[in-house]
């Protein structure tokens, strides 16, 4: 085995799944979620030898999030509501199995926009700069999208008394989308 | 209503059921992938040709003809970087008039392919860049993987990616007395801008602008005849 291999190796062991969880927030869909992954992998290890050296890791993220969001170019998708079925967290945060069912309703509640923007915003921390910039959408928009997706949720963004908000963590809903 | 942190958490929270990817399987898809996307060939010249990648170092630069028969309008290397022996393009270089946020025009090429896997295939079509200086920059490499390479219909397509913070036009190649070709963008058609190759006007380059993501590829003849489509698959990545 090559060494770019080995390190290929090292690097999908590591991320595999991360990115496979994050596929399947962003698609709800076990199988879709499976092919989307390996999908996004495939892809890094044919491209391995000018993004090893780079990050390879944000290379597959993008890759990932490009396969789910080509989804919306397709005919069938998804029509989300506007308004988020009455389904409050469960009370008992220890049960796991229960909040990850949560989890999937809720998303599942989102436009595949908002979706894609509540994922890589707070499962990949990235900024809504970044977000904007991995969707090809205006930053306001995202800002809106994030807002709106976080409301859907029933997701408080205000922050505790002893940390104040930083002023890149501040929504807006203003903007435009760019496609 | 649920705290931000704790919904962080939720997300981050692992799924037991989850099952582990095949490393082993994904490879050797990938290393097919890759050779589908072939970034350069060596052939005649026995040497391995440099990848030439957007935004990358090594530069090949448009003069005048070289004496190959291989490549018969191209000559490498620029000033202050090593000599790059044979960058396997075929025919002339077409601008496509499209350009690039950072600078410079997106050009394709057809290029030479030489692969034992593939005895199929000797041309595939490459993306690059034409500085402003006149160097080319090679970007993706694209070639059909399975079948003739020059059977009639479309071959090679390649969809709108971002690569590296680029939108890549999309592009391809058809075979055949294509007058028209057009595809589906955003629900309206929209026509390519084409080209036919140099050295086989029967091999039509073809591509539309970046973030065009397309659907019902078609080729017509002068008559408006839909011609055959051949291999309208949509490469990615």
């Amino acid at each position: 085995m090559a060494r770019g291999d080995d390190e290929f190796v090292e690097f999908a062991q590591a991320s595999s799944a991360r990115l496979l969880h994050a596929a399947y927030l962003l698609t709800g869909n076990r199988h879709q979620a499976e092919d989307a992954a390996q999908s996004a992998l495939v892809k890094t290890y044919a491209a391995w030898g000018r993004v090893r050296r780079k990050d390879a890791y944000a290379y597959a993220r993008t890759v990932l999030t490009n396969l789910v969001t080509d989804q919306w170019r397709r005919p069938f998708r998804e029509h989300a509501t506007e308004t988020m079925p009455e389904r409050p967290l469960p009370r008992d945060l220890a049960d796991d199995v229960t909040r990850r069912q949560w989890l999937v309703g809720a998303l599942d509640a989102l436009s595949a926009k908002e979706r894609a923007v509540i994922v890589l915003r707070h499962f990949f921390d990235l900024t809504e700069t970044d977000v904007a910039r991995e969707l090809n959408l205006s930053l306001g928009t995202v800002k809106s999208l994030n807002a709106r997706g976080l409301a859907k949720l029933r997701v408080s963004v205000d922050p505790p008394v002893t940390a104040p908000r930083k002023s890149s963590d501040r929504t807006s809903t203003s903007g435009g989308t760019r496609r | 209503m649920t705290d931000l942190n704790d919904f962080r958490t939720i997300l981050r929270q692992p799924d037991p059921d989850q099952r582990p990817l095949d490393i082993a399987q994904i490879m050797i898809k990938g290393a097919r992938v890759r050779r589908r996307h072939r970034l350069a060939v060596g052939a005649t010249s026995g040497l391995a040709v440099v990848a030439l990648l957007i935004g990358g170092s090594q530069v090949v630069r448009l003069t005048s003809p070289t004496p190959t028969a291989t490549a018969p309008s191209v000559q490498f290397g620029a000033p202050g970087l090593p000599e790059v022996p044979d960058d396997g393009r075929l025919g002339e270089v077409v601008p496509t008039g499209l350009t690039l946020p950072s600078g410079g025009e997106w050009v394709l090429a057809m290029k030479r392919i030489d692969s034992p896997d593939l005895a199929d295939t000797s041309i595939g079509i490459t993306l690059g860049v034409r500085q402003a200086d006149g160097t080319i920059v090679d970007g993706t490499t694209s070639n059909e993987t399975e079948g003739s390479d020059r059977s009639a219909g479309f071959h090679a397509v390649t969809g709108a990616m971002n690569v590296d913070g680029e939108d890549i036009p999309p592009f391809g190649y058809y075979v055949g007395t294509a007058a028209k070709i057009t595809a589906t963008v955003k629900g309206k058609t929209v026509r390519a801008g084409q080209a036919a190759w140099s050295e086989d006007p029967s091999v039509v380059l073809f591509w539309f602008p970046p973030k065009s993501h397309l659907s019902n590829l078609a080729a017509f003849d002068r008559e408006n005849r839909l011609l055959p489509t051949g291999n309208t698959k949509i490469g990615v990545g």
